[in-house]
């Protein structure tokens, strides 16, 4: 039996190939039914995101089977074999395992760690169960690559910290406000930026939401969206006392909230902080406010040198991830031999429970007048020999699961306790 | 056999080890690293502190109010004791970064002080003694805390001003929670330095047949009321928060310091017991 993936992502292949080889679902199901119909591809299933195209497969033949893979993807696309060839990777085994953990953990994202990945995983998983094209080993794996992708983004800081513009801001608003639920937000500007930091805010608890914008209805429209408020243009000097955090991104050539408006504004406002986040090139809001005390404005370099550092900081996770897949990896090698041992574990539990019911019947009916208190001593002395005399045996045939010349003491373990006969009864 | 001493430093050591565990753990591994013993280690620490405390109470006979060694003792004791309260409350775990070392600093310079168990004189004793010094010693305790927040607040509001993404940014907690934690501290620390006060004034008057006579540890501490006197009117009344309270709470640890520890260099000394 082996595994093989094969595909192509954003590290070897340009998007002008990617894009012609990304699946759509339709394609997907018909890729689905090639697997099932194919007599030595045992399990199959397709991964195809905007990043990635792979193909998991188990087989009996390795050669087959990777050109099984290089014929599915080159005729899913516009491609020829030979064109595709230089674009793809192909793991066979333990490294197929250990690339599919690296891809659930985003260890192999554009955006280091991002947690959508695991939804994609989980995606093509629940097709291939749908459509009947994986049975236990790939049904353990990916159970398995689920596991290890939650595992590395909550036992390390692989998925934390901001990676993108808009998080930034989110961040940043938490550092200087600790909880947003009761912080104010006004927009200036109902362009595609102010938009999204805006979903990001009320994502993590903004409640109200101001918006301002030349056109009034453009404002109606994003403040509708978020339950906000549409102000008028020109009251904006006004709002800008009342709210706690504002984000800019209009196309105005100049600025719009100026340093000496800013200034005026902290007389009366006691000294609760005020966070500024300026997204618009030419920049809407006076820099030198963030001289004045408890104002902080930050643009869009601020932010984006931000998200540089998390990246940064996420790539110090990477060694503890690999860490954590190297163990998983570890244990899905040894999960085939545990397969094989268990059902010995199994039937040697299982006979000396028969003859552990058969002997205590027997003594009990030679007992007349015990009471039920004595019956219940007995009873538990013969479970306690039981497990006691098992207990050992039990943990060695666990250890045999993963020595070399596993059968040879596998085989030992049934002629001892005569497993095998009473099994072939 | 005199058992506190040996209990007091063998928390010295516990605190020490525990510090350089948190500093470790806050500033050069991962942040989701599992905790291990080493979390426990302190509580360690903390239980033996406590035991030489009492330890120290049986052997004596009264509070541990006698002199500097025993403050210091009681002093590190009630600081350790209200920042687990608040590590358990407020999730807040790198201020132990700051305080274990600090508080290792307080137990390592009782080593170095004489430590006779001089009995008080019987004739000294009394309830308002008690209460005076126990509950100005917590206050300490309770304004060293804030002290710690507040820096921590400085040095956050430093890397959000200067834009720096440095281990701060990512480690310390968020203004408004160190804000509010100060204020809840000083809030905590003021009402016991009042108590304290108004004791300590009961017993000289009880003992000494005056309440109060303006010596120099009086005049000093009476500042120390008056700083955050003037702190809780200003956060009280929102006229300053963050960066301005913070100094204020810096600048009132300094006086505390200085009332409590460099009077002692400077005057000869009028209070009885440091």
């Amino acid at each position: 039996m082996t595994i093989i993936t094969m595909g192509l992502n954003h590290k070897t292949a340009p998007v002008e190939i990617r894009e012609q080889i990304s699946f759509t679902s339709k394609e997907k199901e018909e890729a689905m039914k090639m697997i099932n119909k194919t007599d030595f591809i045992k399990e199959g299933i397709v991964l195809a995101t905007c990043n990635r195209t792979e193909v998991y497969i188990v087989t009996q033949k390795k050669g087959k089977g990777r050109s099984f893979i290089l014929r599915l993807l080159s005729e899913f696309s516009s491609l020829t074999e030979g064109e595709l060839e230089d674009y793809l990777y192909t793991y066979y085994n333990l490294e197929a395992v250990t690339h599919l953990y690296q891809v659930a953990s985003g260890l192999d994202s554009m955006v280091l760690g991002e947690a959508q990945i695991l939804g994609q995983v989980k995606e093509a998983f629940g097709l291939a169960q749908e459509k009947e094209t994986i049975s236990t080993v790939f049904h353990h794996l990916f159970t398995e690559a689920l596991r290890v992708g939650k595992r590395a983004r909550s036992e390390t800081s692989i998925n934390d910290n901001a990676a993108s513009v808009s998080y930034a801001a989110v961040e940043l608003a938490n550092k200087i406000f600790g909880s947003l639920e009761k912080e104010k937000v006004l927009v200036l500007g109902a362009g595609e930026m102010s938009q999204l930091t805006l979903k990001s805010l009320v994502d993590h608890g903004v409640k109200e939401v101001f918006v301002a914008n030349r056109t009034f209805s453009k404002a109606v429209d994003l403040a509708q969206e978020f339950d906000g408020q549409a102000v008028k243009w020109g009251t904006v000097d006004e709002w800008l006392n009342k709210v706690d955090i504002v984000i800019s991104s209009t196309g105005a050539p100049h600025y719009i909230v100026t340093y000496e408006r800013v200034e005026e504004i902290l007389k009366d406002r006691g000294s609760k902080p005020l966070f500024f986040i300026d997204i618009a090139v030419p920049r809407d809001i006076d820099p030198k406010i963030h001289e004045l005390n408890n104002v902080y404005a930050y643009n869009i370099d601020d932010l984006e040198s931000v998200v540089d550092a998390n990246l940064k900081k996420r790539e110090k996770a990477v060694s503890s991830v690999n860490k954590i897949i190297k163990e998983e990896v570890k244990a899905f090698n040894e999960w085939p031999n545990s397969r094989t041992v268990v059902p010995i574990i199994k039937s040697l539990r299982k006979q000396a429970e028969e003859i552990r019911q058969e002997e205590l019947e027997r003594a009990l009916s030679k007992l007349d007048d015990i009471s039920e208190q004595d019956k219940s001593v007995i009873k538990g002395l013969t479970y306690k020999i039981v497990n006691k005399m098992l207990h050992h045996p039990t943990v060695q045939v666990k250890e045999f699961a993963n020595v070399e010349n596993r059968s040879l003491y596998l085989n030992a373990v049934n002629k001892l306790f005569g497993l095998e006969k009473k099994g072939d009864k | 056999m005199v058992w506190s001493p040996i209990l007091i430093k063998i928390s010295l050591l516990i605190y020490a080890i525990s510090g350089g565990f948190y500093i470790k753990r806050e500033f050069f591994s991962d942040p989701k690293s599992k905790n291990h013993w080493t979390a426990n280690f302190l509580y360690v620490g903390i239980a033996i502190h406590t035991f030489g405390l009492l330890a120290m109470i049986l052997e004596t006979g009264y509070l541990p109010i006698k002199n500097l060694y025993e403050t210091l003792v009681l002093l590190s004791w009630t600081i350790i004791v209200i920042y687990i309260l608040i590590e358990y409350l407020y999730k807040i775990k790198i201020l132990g970064a700051f305080i274990l070392p600090f508080n290792s600093l307080l137990l390592l310079y009782t080593n170095f002080l004489p430590n006779k168990v001089d009995n008080l004189p019987v004739g000294m004793r009394g309830i308002w003694l008690s209460i005076h010094t126990s509950v100005i010693f917590i206050s300490y305790g309770v304004f060293t805390l804030a002290f710690c927040v507040s820096l921590l607040y400085l040095i956050q509001e430093h890397q959000l001003k200067e834009k720096k993404t440095s281990v701060f940014y990512y480690r310390l907690p968020p203004l408004g929670k160190l804000d509010k934690l100060s204020y809840r501290l000083v809030m905590l620390g003021f009402p016991l330095l009042t108590i304290g006060i108004l004791t300590g004034a009961l017993w000289s008057g009880q003992i000494l047949g005056t309440y109060w006579e303006w010596n120099s540890k009086q005049i000093w501490i009476t500042l120390v009321w008056l700083i955050y006197a003037v702190y809780l009117h200003n956060r009280y009344s929102d006229i300053w928060r963050g960066k301005k309270s913070a100094y204020i709470t810096v600048l009132g640890f300094l006086t505390i310091l200085f009332t409590y520890l460099g009077l002692n260099f400077i005057t000869k000394n009028s209070h009885y017991f440091t």
